[in-house]
């Protein structure tokens, strides 16, 4: 809005690295943790140099066949992103592109159902889970995910999708395509980039989800958050377990965040922000 | 041309082509509302019908009627468990919006490499509040943690370390939301800035307004949309706050740090009192479409949501 002198944006620009570096600076002391000597970890003052070691990354793969975590992690994540986008997208365009009746009203109910809090849904999700034996069971997750992610990615991907070009479409429908044939063959092309930067969102809020995957999952289906938890309850801290365990759930974030920052911006306004 | 004939070789023909133009739209929404009546709605039923109910462990037994509400009503640590709530809601909420306003309006006014910049700011926001919590941990833990020795103990700000004794737990609940949430809605009211028209801005420097007149008059007038919206979106996220009691305080000292979640979480998988739990979420659940359509209502004209 206004012109600034020179010196005076310098100190600005300080000012931001100086918060930037506040914000980031805990991930590198997590970072640094693990690699660091597990003797060094009381030491006062608390110690920044020192030559890294990998050993309680060799330790906690192997003890902990993180691995085995990592994979239920994927396929939880991975699984709840996909149904997502394959039972989102649709009706997306159809909200977006389509006449619909009352669509106020479903949009208002899908938003709606964005808001209980897990704890309070995993009660009832526990006794049904339990009765039809889907507790400790990775697809029993991948629907309870549904319960954040659908409503997170039918919104956004709604709002992103009604800011598109629309005139292809409308050619097409004038060269008498049948209206299922546009969705396929021009909406879904048209929504690619929209589809991927929701879809990314909704893999990160399911890879770092915690109540559902701590409180209806088990052995078989321990995601890394669960893991992590767990290796602070009982017997003491192990921290340097902690550190590497927090620094594998981090590192795809990290590159998702590095590619798609914009329209993660955009996805957690809710499509409020342009990014 | 080819194209074309493609499509015109997939074409939906007869009867089914006349069904699916016409019921295409609800056709294509289905699958996503059918999902969400299954995850959502039919919990939710579920959820009154337990709490209407004795339970022992899972096992639903008698009608109680009404028993299990009344029991919840006069359970103190209930009421307890939403007072903390609300604390952390209260207090969190309103400043992270105003440190990240001000903060955007900061940069805003014109900073180096704010691109390189950017995308480091929004990372701690999306980082798994469980991962945040841990940092945390490490970072205040005994007397050896970075901010326990540098910060906490240096300046004696308590003894026995900060999740010791209530105020200073509760404080660091809500300094962690803070802190999460600040580089978000840093970056998400900077973006909003840069959508402003200019015009309006420039009327005011031509009128000769002051810097506080603009900010109060034209600016946040300006933002209120996305300030709404943004409230909203923290104040739902905040109200069910969890991961980071479970992993720093459990809940603790005493029932200092107890959310609305953490009690509900207790009630079930500590007390196995499943029909009580169930009441008490049949009473969050009602709470909180009561207040998220309060706060909706409010802001109504001015949510750029829909």
């Amino acid at each position: 809005m206004i012109e600034d002198a020179r010196p005076r944006k310098i100190l600005r620009t300080l000012g931001l690295i100086a918060i930037v570096i506040a914000f980031v600076f805990p991930v590198y002391w997590l970072l640094s943790f693990s690699f660091k000597p597990e003797r060094l970890f009381f030491d006062l003052p608390p110690v920044w140099t020192f030559d890294p070691i990998v050993t309680e990354w060799v330790n906690t793969f192997r003890t902990l066949k993180l691995w085995e975590t990592i994979i239920n992690s994927i396929i939880v994540a991975g699984g709840s992103t996909l149904l997502t986008i394959l039972v989102g997208t649709p009706a997306s365009y159809s909200l977006a592109r389509l006449r619909v009746r009352g669509k106020t009203d479903i949009m208002l109910f899908i938003i709606a159902s964005r808001m209980a809090p897990a704890v309070a849904l995993i009660i009832p999700f526990f006794l049904i889970y339990q009765f039809l034996d889907l507790l400790d069971s990775h697809i029993g997750l991948i629907f309870a995910y549904s319960t954040f992610n659908m409503a997170l990615y039918v919104w956004l991907l709604t709002v992103m999708t009604r800011e598109l070009p629309a005139d292809l479409e409308g050619v097409a429908e004038a060269d008498g395509y049948h209206p299922f044939q546009v969705f396929l063959r021009i909406g879904l092309p048209l929504m690619r980039p929209s589809i991927i930067a929701v879809g990314v969102l909704a893999f990160i809020f399911a890879w770092n989800e915690f109540p559902f995957a701590l409180l209806l999952g088990g052995r078989t289906t321990e995601t890394l958050p669960v893991v992590a938890a767990r290796s602070l309850s009982a017997g003491g801290v192990e921290w340097a377990r902690l550190a590497v365990i927090s620094t594998v759930m981090v590192i795809p974030v990290a590159v998702m965040v590095f590619f798609l920052h914009k329209q993660i911006v955009r996805g957690l306004s809710m499509g409020a922000v342009r990014g | 041309m080819a194209t074309q004939g493609i499509a015109a070789a997939l074409a939906p023909r007869g009867r089914w082509a006349e069904f699916l133009q016409r019921y295409l739209p609800y056709l294509l929404i289905a699958p996503a509302l059918i999902l969400l009546i299954l995850v959502g709605v039919i919990p939710f039923a579920y959820a009154i019908y337990l709490s209407l109910h004795n339970t022992f462990f899972t096992d639903v037994e008698s009608f109680a009627g009404i028993a299990n509400y009344k029991d919840l009503v006069s359970d103190p640590r209930f009421w307890g468990a939403l007072r903390v709530t609300t604390i952390v809601t209260v207090v969190a909420i309103p400043i992270q919006l105003v440190m990240a306003l001000g903060l955007a309006l900061l940069f805003y006014r014109g900073v180096f490499g704010g691109r390189v910049l950017s995308p480091l700011l929004l990372f701690p926001s999306v980082l798994a509040p469980i991962v945040m919590a841990i940092m945390w941990k490490i970072m205040l833990a005994g007397n050896w943690g970075i901010l326990s020795y540098w910060v906490v103990e240096r300046f004696s700000l308590v003894t026995g370390g900060v999740f010791g004794s209530p105020s200073p737990a509760i404080g660091t609940v809500i300094a962690i939301d803070i802190f999460q949430w600040v580089p978000f809605l840093t970056l998400a009211f900077y973006a909003g800035l840069q959508a402003l028209p200019l015009a309006p801005f420039r009327a005011a420097a031509v009128d000769g307004a002051s810097r506080w007149q603009v900010l109060r008059l034209l600016t946040i007038p300006m933002l209120y949309p996305l300030i709404a919206v943004l409230f909203l979106l923290r104040f739902i996220d905040t109200f069910k706050i969890f991961d980071s009691v479970f992993i720093l305080t459990r809940g603790g000292p005493g029932d200092s740090t107890t959310t609305i979640s953490y009690y509900l979480f207790r009630s079930v998988f500590e007390f196995w009192e499943i029909g009580r739990a169930a009441a008490a979420a049949v009473i969050v659940f009602v709470l909180f479409f009561v207040m998220t359509s309060i706060v909706y209502r409010v802001f109504h004209k001015r949510l750029r949501l829909i």
